[in-house]
């Protein structure tokens, strides 16, 4: 081998060394720590098996418990040897995920915690009496259509009845959206389980 | 001029030594009696202890092919996760998958420094070198001892007696004959002021040029 061919091997194999880094290699979580960090085995044998891997979940406020054998991704931050991470999770593998709402400076709120399944009871209670309020507020305006109409009769414009003809049809759709989001399974089914914390 | 390596005379020789990586050298004998382990000499200065890559014969005589080191950086390291390591601990285990020592030239302090998080693949342990070298923020290189070197580079001036045979503002370069009782130029050294990153030998007909390629 030539010199110059002996310098461009060596260039050729530092530069997709450091390419390798750059990839993204699945395998499967072996233990969760009480840090946070996870021991991860790559899949790929040319990695060996990793502890105390930080984790991206992808999204900030989120804690999440995994079970054994949860499979995700191992990168490397900038193709930095030293900076390895996990992140883009599979579906499967996630025993609990938990939505915590931080301050700006990342200090946890303190408000009580309440369970997917009492924020949802609380909100179905506020759908239904607001829905209850716009009904009565459709009837006030199409008793004052009433009146309207009749004083059209010394003057008053007949637009001002056409207008609390609208305003009262207005609200009472509302209403009836809001009772058929409840009462459908849509509304049931579409929102937190009761799996999910909100703090 | 005295030339020879492994005691067998030498007709010519082509030597490359960066400021990164592995010196390598073809090497033109009349019979290959060049061991697997070898020491090539030139003058009384330059002596490269490597190892014996491949001869092959071309043009009636045999051209062996060497490397610095004692091994083969070629060869591939041992995957593993390091957490709070020592500088020393990482080197060492390249060192090992590689059949290389370390040179006793590397400072302590940086061998005792510690690294938070590095993980090596099953890449060559010339890749990993170079990767970690770069983590640090240093270079590694195979001395002409044949150990394994990290660290920062002094850039001392060239203190050889040569003459300046040619100059190559275009390539940075300058081309020495060197007086082969003087040391000859290496990288990791400054001539005229510039930092020396590359060099290449060629001895023939009894004469030795050293062509020194610096930072611009």
């Amino acid at each position: 081998m030539s010199v110059f061919a002996e310098a461009l091997q060596q260039f050729v194999h530092s530069t997709r060394a450091a390419s390798l880094y750059q990839g993204a290699f699945p395998g499967k979580v072996q233990t969760q720590n009480t840090d946070g960090t996870v021991d991860v085995q790559p899949d790929d044998a040319r990695l060996p098996s990793m502890q105390r891997v930080p984790v991206r979940w992808g999204t900030t406020g989120v804690v999440v418990k995994l079970g054994s054998g949860a499979r995700a991704v191992v990168q490397f931050e900038n193709g930095d040897p030293s900076s390895p991470i996990v992140t883009n999770w599979e579906a499967a593998g996630c025993d609990e995920v938990r939505l915590g709402a931080t301050s700006e400076a990342g200090t946890e709120v303190t408000e009580k915690a309440v369970t997917g399944t009492a924020y949802r009871a609380a909100e179905k209670q506020l759908h239904n009496d607001v829905a209850a309020q716009l009904t009565a507020a459709a009837a006030q305006c199409t008793a004052l259509q009433v009146v309207f109409d009749a004083l059209s009769a010394i003057g008053i414009p007949p637009a001002v009845g056409v207008a609390f003809t609208a305003m009262g049809t207005a609200l009472s759709q509302a209403a009836s959206q809001l009772t058929s989001f409840e009462s459908t399974a849509a509304g049931q089914a579409d929102y937190l389980s009761t799996r999910v914390r909100v703090k | 001029m005295f030339a020879e390596i492994d005691g067998s005379p030498i007709i010519a020789c082509v030597i490359a030594e960066s400021a990164s990586g592995r010196w390598y050298a073809n090497v033109s004998v009349q019979t290959q009696t060049v061991a697997k382990k070898c020491t090539l000499k030139l003058g009384t200065q330059l002596e490269l202890t490597g190892v014996l890559h491949e001869a092959e014969l071309a043009y009636e005589t045999f051209v062996c092919s060497m490397h610095g080191g004692a091994g083969d950086v070629g060869r591939f390291a041992v995957p593993q996760h390091y957490r709070a390591a020592s500088v020393r601990t990482i080197l060492t285990d390249l060192a090992n998958a590689a059949g290389e020592q370390l040179s006793p030239d590397i400072d302590t302090g940086l061998l005792n420094q510690q690294v938070d998080v590095f993980t090596v693949m099953k890449l060559s342990v010339g890749s990993m070198l170079a990767l970690l070298a770069q983590k640090l923020g240093k270079r590694w290189r195979f001395r002409r001892d044949g150990s394994l070197w990290l660290g920062d580079e002094t850039w001392q001036p060239y203190q050889g007696v040569c003459q300046v045979a040619l100059r190559s503002p275009l390539e940075t370069m300058v081309e020495l004959i060197t007086d082969l009782d003087s040391s000859l130029i290496e990288p990791g050294c400054t001539f005229e002021g510039r930092k020396v990153t590359h060099v290449d030998h060629r001895f023939q007909d009894g004469v030795l040029r050293s062509r020194a390629f610096m930072e611009a």
